[in-house]
């Protein structure tokens, strides 16, 4: 699936000097990313209806109802496959879609340059700089793709 | 001109053995290395904000002519370089650090210490590491607070609140075992969470099943059904400072609904584990969890956009699928520690679909509350409740009437957060056992498994999960709450957050009133239609 791509809103990294480049990734490096999808058009208002509290209750056997539509799970299926990346599992109700593959594949499915990184404290961690690329025809479709980035993400709150 | 010929050792540079670790081998001396030099202030530290004093901030550049480096001593830091055959790779003032890079083997001659290669039984990668101290030449001594970066060993960084052993200050009104507070709270009696099953996310640390028999046979408590899942490679590792989160996860929640099934979800501390525990969590069709405890979190404006979303749609799915998902807001204050002069919200907490947990600080006995408030002890160096309004996402319509200001520095209309609240004060903290030792560890980290310890209760008599609770809790006009009106979580003389009747972004809502709640959210009762204080 080569031809026109656009940028993953919300991707872009900025790191203001807080981290430093230590070396390239290995290109043959083994990773895993997981490709998060929208959710189905018939279930595009669910958000709100939440909040409201007027959603109807959903089952864990009915998630399916407002998870991934499955047409675009399998587009995102082909453009993962022909980038040579390898399909860990998916998971329909869940939206998600788990790929795996060599640091080449992923820079050029993903359009980034994965390098390490090390921060002040220390912490070394994979990561990338600029943003996600991904192909037009999948703008909208694809909302996150994780992994990519592995800095510690978050702390205890005791 | 320097000579660089007599040494000191570096104050606080001591490391330890890695533990959980072994060592493989001399590190590679050509390998390249790369360390920060942190310098000393140059001229008096920075004043703080004062409550109720007017505060004039600086600009970035101000900053870094008053409270910078000195340049004479980045030019001191350069020529220690040179002799070493390090490259200097960057400095900067205002942050005071010297960046610097070399060989494996000329940094080790520079600080006077030794590598060796580890492999890390719990993370399966290698790291270099030094044991001991580090020195520096006499010439540096008195401007170098610390060199960071020679040693790589895995690092969680909690900033745990366990009760500060060295000045314990007078007691309000003590400390608590788990279900001390709960009898405080009223939790309804006779429950014990029976078929329910919790979810606790965690991104680092672990239990030891021999600590849990210790804890619970000591409370009296049959021990409950603790199982582990491992998410994208992570797992059930005891041995590291993150185990103190994860022992008070476990035994805040299983002190209480001790007949509920605890599963604890092991994930990587990166933003795809992290969502990715809480996916499987919610989507898991073997455990089917009804409730989800997560005490861990970072400022709102350090998520990238896309994981920011996808974190807020799978708290959407559970919502959608009933299940409630408790959220520490974060132990720092209305700063949440950023440091920066401006008010932040902690992630996940502020995603409108997290039920936010926010901290008190408590005092009372037996069923009798003497006096609840905001847990302020920034003063002591031992924390604030996080709570603001989010600069990301908008308010919730479930918000609507609850008096939510603007962002006050934005004018943003924000979900505000804490929903909840709990007792989190280490100084009227929990009793705990970590890693063979009893610990009083507080933090919103404790009040979110009280929450879900507590829905686990509520599931349990109403016979059905309560689900999404924000937009069921804001309608009860306080029944089931014990509304907090004194205090703030002000950090940093900002002058945010207060205390007040009703909602407020210090304790949401209120401490639950457990017997309250439950009758309040029984269908076909009316509670909430006119009572509240």
């Amino acid at each position: 699936m080569s031809g026109p791509r656009v940028v993953l809103p919300g991707s872009s990294l900025s790191r203001e000097g807080r981290e430093h480049w230590i070396s390239a990734a290995d290109p043959g490096q083994e990773i895993t990313a997981t490709i998060v999808l929208r959710r189905r058009a018939s279930a595009a208002k669910l958000g709100e209806e939440l909040l409201a509290g007027t959603a109807k209750p959903v089952s864990r056997e009915e998630a399916g109802d407002i998870g991934a539509d499955p047409q675009e799970l399998a587009a995102i299926e082909k453009f993962a496959e022909s980038n040579g990346l390898k399909i860990a599992g998916e998971n329909a109700a869940a939206r998600t879609l788990r790929v795996e593959g060599a640091v080449q594949q992923m820079e050029s499915a993903f359009g980034v340059k994965l390098a390490w990184f090390e921060d002040a404290e220390g912490h070394r961690f994979l990561s990338y700089q600029g943003a996600i690329s991904i192909p037009e025809g999948l703008q909208g479709v694809i909302v996150a793709v994780l992994g990519l980035d592995r800095r510690p993400a978050a702390q205890p709150r005791c | 001109m320097p000579i660089f010929e007599r040494r000191i050792t570096l104050p606080g540079s001591e490391r330890t053995e890695p533990r959980n670790a072994q060592p493989i081998g001399p590190v590679e001396p050509e390998q390249e290395v790369s360390v920060t030099v942190v310098l000393r202030r140059k001229g008096a530290e920075p004043v703080m904000p004062q409550p109720g004093k007017l505060h004039i901030h600086l600009t970035r550049e101000q900053f870094k002519l008053l409270h910078g480096a000195d340049p004479a001593d980045v030019a001191m830091v350069e020529q220690f370089a040179k002799k070493y055959q390090l490259t200097v790779k960057g400095s900067d003032l205002a942050k005071r650090r010297v960046i610097l890079s070399g060989t494996a083997s000329a940094m080790a001659e520079a600080f006077s210490t030794t590598f060796v290669c580890y492999h890390s039984e719990i993370t399966g990668r290698d790291f270099r590491a030094r044991t001991g101290m580090l020195s520096i030449p006499m010439e540096l001594e008195p401007f170098v607070i610390a060199v960071l970066g020679l040693d790589t060993r895995p690092v969680a960084k909690p900033h745990f609140r366990r009760r500060s052993k060295i000045a314990p200050r007078a007691a309000q009104g003590g400390t608590f075992t788990p279900p001390q507070v709960a009898a405080l709270y009223n939790f309804p009696a006779g429950l014990t969470g029976k078929g329910q099953t919790i979810a606790i996310i965690e991104l680092g640390g672990g239990y030891n099943t021999s600590d849990l028999q210790t804890y619970f046979g000591g409370l009296g408590i049959s021990q409950p059904n603790v199982t582990s899942v491992s998410v994208d490679g992570g797992q059930n590792s005891p041995g590291q400072d993150a185990d103190g989160e994860v022992m008070l996860d476990i035994e805040v929640i299983g002190a209480i609904a001790y007949e509920a099934n605890i599963v604890v979800y092991f994930a990587p501390n990166t933003d795809q584990g992290f969502i990715d525990a809480i996916t499987d969590a919610v989507h898991d069709t073997t455990n089917k969890p009804s409730i989800i405890s997560i005490s861990w979190g970072a400022p709102e404006d350090s998520w990238t956009g896309q994981s920011q979303t996808a974190m807020n749609s799978a708290l959407q799915d559970a919502a959608a699928l009933g299940v409630t998902v408790a959220v520490a807001c974060g132990d720092n204050g209305s700063s949440d520690g950023q440091g920066d002069g401006k008010l932040h919200t902690d992630f996940p907490a502020c995603s409108p679909y997290s039920l936010a947990c926010g901290g008190t600080t408590l005092a009372g006995s037996g069923g009798t509350i003497s006096s609840e408030t905001v847990w302020n002890e920034i003063a002591n160096n031992e924390g604030a409740t996080g709570g603001g309004v989010s600069t990301v996402f908008a308010l919730p319509s479930y918000q609507n009437s609850a008096g939510v200001p603007t962002q006050p520095q934005t004018a943003f209309a924000g979900r505000g957060t804490p929903d909840v609240a709990g007792n989190a004060d280490p100084s009227t903290g929990y009793q705990i056992r970590v890693d063979g030792q009893n610990e009083i560890v507080g933090g919103t980290s404790a009040v979110a498994p009280l929450w879900a310890a507590l829905t686990a209760l509520l599931n349990e008599k109403l016979g059905s999960p309560v689900g999404f609770l924000n937009p069921k809790l804001y309608p009860l006009n306080e029944a089931g709450f014990h509304d907090i009106t004194s205090g703030n979580n002000d950090d940093g003389g900002l002058g945010y957050y207060s205390a007040g009747p009703g909602w407020d972004a210090c304790t949401g809502l209120g401490s639950p009133d457990g017997t309250a709640l439950l009758a309040a959210l029984t269908p076909g009762t009316s509670a909430s239609a006119s009572s509240g204080d």
